[in-house]
């Protein structure tokens, strides 16, 4: 859009954040008592909600059954209110799938699937209001419902997306940054190893820029990751005080 | 594809029907009843078993009124009622299909009170209803001839399902077996009972009902189903009777 | 919707303390369970709302957006329902599996509205025949803990509550041509009556006597039940028996009865509520579902 800055001269973005800086994020574990893991964020703007069903026996095909891992199932649905221009349908259209297919690729690396052979994980995310960085808040959420859920991970799975505006890498990207069409990188960390469960970049970026894009979303993650270890002990607190704790506090 | 010469095509881009810039009548207008009393119901005629490749089928015609058909036959599935309501095309000028909303689901339910499902468990029932011309209240003439082409087929069940219908004009005053107009511009209410057990099997209430008026509806309706009742129980009896001739005078 | 599995046993309990009046949860037969309310919950839309008893809980937004008004009503603007079944309520939601219980809540809600007191259609046209304001109120159901019904219609009277749809202006030009302007100021805009619109009433019959918001546990027992849809003024907008048992005519008159003055009190502690939170004004803190 033309007249619009998405950095100012100063190194402000439009809603007054640094370039490394992350939305204010908020979250809440255990939002819904009859599934077996729910959560819910809010990374600035946008809010995602994420309900785990399982461990349990395989629905539908048998022919799905893995003899010595867990299948994960994923979902992913915007609902129809969520952005600006009203969506006709919750899931089933492209982007959906898309997505779908990726959080399942991301989940299927950080859960131990090996512990429960033959059954079936169902991570279901949906997105309550769109600002930018949907997939990235949809993954925090999820891992904090599997975390709810009680189901082991190999670690937290942070995402974050970043941009490259003006020779400056932008971390966390707002609807209006996202649409302003530059390079965007979405990144799905472990963070105590390092390690990359999923990567994703369009639009197009010159290879000497990327490592620097890669390395300030890696800072991103991490961020987020103390975020959300800090909000699971908060909640992991709450809950065995309102069990009764026999000594200790 | 060859243009045909003696047929005059319509414009290119959509045209809508003259029926609706026609002048309407004036809201707020009372229908008139010509010839009947607001609680009497139009003349009916019944038939039942008159399609021979069906288990069992049924014909419902209202005097000046709406006609309605219906088909059973044995599926393939498990044990369930399975039943498809449809209107043609051609039943009625205007579409009302948003008010159509809803009446597969109270011909399912009004049904599954009486048929007794739980004597077939390894059979699927299949029942299609027609219908084929829509003067009002054709809803609940649909509910009674899906039940007659139940029993037609000698299916078993608590009793038959009679239906009657009802409407509320804005003046307050209750019309049992409303024509199409008089169920466009007031609030409508189908009700279908088992007459014999005196139990409500169905019930859908739409529109504005005030104070009491909906359980006086609810009471014209049921008497208007007691007085179709008989009628229903002669036609199964004359198709019995087709079916299953009389025993001759030398029975070996 | 979501089942759940009772033994024989439990139905027999069930039944009987309904006989004495007493729910298994401690309440009467027409008691509601505890209702939580809150409003201007999705920013994105013209008006949201959130709406939670027990365990069933349901978000709804309503957008406005512009379009022509329909042809046999030109004017007048219109409602557009969409019920979303989510899979978060129970895993056999997902894909398509939540559609046939959408469709059926959402027929069953254009039923409702389909009269001239429930939502005023005229103050929603702009230019007759050409422009009108349309309504497109989408629920969400998050959870489900039993009577769906009531939880969505309270929640769509909060929701048309909290919207605010802008002014319009309209322009003509010298030549006739006309244009629409919306105006530009957040505050000034358009509020809709919300008095007639009705709430639904879900009575579930069980044994002889009939209770007021069933959990999954209850309807599992009751065989047949009477949704009844009473605005404030006490009219009844819609009425339908759900269920495969059936009913006798003199217990549907008392449910009837029933329903009227349950629903009569729930609008007025709604209204007041919604009034208290609409006073708080900027001061009020948005909770959403993060307590």
């Amino acid at each position: 859009m033309a007249g619009l800055e998405l950095l100012s001269d100063e190194g402000f973005r439009q809603d007054g954040r640094k370039p490394g800086e992350l939305r204010k994020i908020q979250c809440r574990m255990g939002v819904f008592a009859q599934a077996d893991g729910s959560a819910y964020i809010e990374q600035g703007n946008t809010k995602a909600l994420a309900v785990v069903y399982g461990p349990h026996e395989v629905r539908g095909s048998r022919s799905k059954t893995l003899h010595d891992r867990a299948v994960v199932n994923c979902q992913y649905s915007m609902a129809t209110f969520s952005t600006g221009e009203r969506k006709r349908r919750p899931h089933g259209d492209r982007k959906s799938s898309e997505l779908t297919i990726h959080l399942k690729q991301t989940f299927e690396a950080a859960i131990l699937t090996q512990l429960y052979p033959r059954s079936q994980i169902d991570i279901y995310v949906q997105i309550l209001q769109a600002d930018g960085g949907n997939y990235c808040t949809c993954v925090n959420a999820a891992t904090l419902a599997v975390i709810d859920a009680g189901i082991p991970m190999r670690d937290y799975v942070c995402a974050c997306s970043a941009g490259f505006i003006e020779d400056t890498p932008l971390v966390d990207l707002s609807y209006i940054e996202e649409a302003a069409g530059g390079p965007q990188l979405a990144l799905a960390l472990l963070p105590k190893s390092d390690q990359i469960a999923l990567l994703e970049m369009n639009s197009r970026l010159h290879e000497d820029h990327l490592e620097r894009v890669m390395d300030a979303a890696s800072k991103a993650c991490k961020d987020v990751y103390a975020v959300l270890d800090q909000a699971v002990r908060e909640h992991l607190q709450e809950v065995t005080a309102l069990l009764g704790d026999q000594g200790s506090a | 594809m060859p243009v045909d010469s003696r047929r005059v095509r319509g414009p290119e881009d959509g045209s809508q029907s003259p029926a609706l810039y026609a002048e309407k009548e004036k809201e707020g207008e009372k229908v008139l009843r010509v010839g009947r009393g607001p609680s009497e119901q139009r003349a009916v005629c019944v038939r039942a078993g008159l399609l021979s490749q069906a288990a069992g089928s049924a014909y419902v015609e209202v005097a000046g009124g709406s006609k309605v058909m219906c088909g059973v036959w044995w599926g393939g599935g498990e044990g369930r009622l399975h039943c498809d309501l449809r209107w043609a095309r051609f039943s009625s000028p205007s579409t009302g299909s948003q008010r159509r909303g809803g009446g597969a689901l109270l011909l399912q339910q009004s049904l599954e009170s009486a048929v007794r499902m739980e004597r077939y468990p390894r059979a699927e029932l299949m029942l299609s209803v027609l219908v084929m011309e829509e003067r009002g209240a054709a809803l609940p003439m649909a509910i009674t001839c899906a039940a007659l082409a139940l029993a037609d087929a000698g299916i078993e069940m608590y009793d038959l399902v009679v239906g009657a219908a009802a409407c509320r004009g804005k003046t307050g005053e209750i019309l049992l077996d409303p024509t199409e107009e008089e169920e466009e511009i007031s609030a409508n209410m189908y009700l279908t009972i088992m007459p014999n057990l005196s139990q409500v099997s169905g019930l859908l209430c739409t529109g504005e009902w005030e104070g009491d008026s909906p359980v006086e509806a609810m009471k014209l309706c049921m008497e208007g189903c007691q007085r179709l009742y008989p009628l229903l129980q002669q036609s199964l009896l004359s198709s019995s009777k087709k079916k299953v001739p009389p025993p001759g005078p030398e029975a070996s | 919707m979501a089942s759940v599995v009772l033994s024989e046993a439990e139905k027999v309990y069930i039944l009987h303390g309904v006989q004495d009046d007493l729910r298994t949860d401690g309440r009467g037969c027409e008691d509601y369970r505890v209702i939580e309310v809150e409003t201007d919950v999705v920013s994105n839309t013209t008006g949201s709302a959130r709406v939670k008893i027990g365990h069933t809980d349901v978000l709804v937004g309503v957008k406005a957006e512009m379009g022509t008004p329909k042809l046999d009503r030109p004017g007048e603007g219109y409602v557009e329902f969409f019920v979303d079944c989510s899979a978060n309520a129970t895993p056999e939601f997902e894909g398509r599996g939540g559609e046939e219980l959408g469709t059926e809540i959402s027929n069953m809600l254009y039923k409702i509205f389909d009269n001239q007191s429930s939502v005023d259609l005229e103050s929603l046209c702009i230019l007759p025949r050409e422009h009108c304001w349309v309504l497109y109120i989408d629920v969400l159901l998050l959870e489900c803990g039993g009577n769906l019904f009531d939880t969505i219609t309270i929640c769509i009277k909060a929701a048309l509550f909290n919207t605010r749809i802008p002014k319009v202006n309209v322009l003509e030009d010298d030549e006739g041509a006309k244009e629409i302007e919306l105006s530009d100021d957040p505050y000034d805009c358009m509020r809709l009556n919300v008095e007639g619109v009705p709430c639904i009433v879900t009575l579930n019959k069980i044994g002889h006597r009939h209770v007021v918001d069933a959990t999954l546990q209850e309807e599992a027992c009751s065989l047949a039940s009477v949704l009844v849809a009473v605005n404030m003024k006490g009219t009844l907008t819609c009425m339908r028996k759900m269920g495969k048992g059936s009913l006798d005519p003199e217990s549907i008159f008392e449910m009837i009865g029933t329903g009227k003055r349950v629903a009569k009190s729930l609008h007025v502690s709604l209204q007041s509520v919604l009034n208290q939170e609409e006073s708080m004004g900027k001061k009020r803190q948005k909770i959403g579902f993060l307590r």
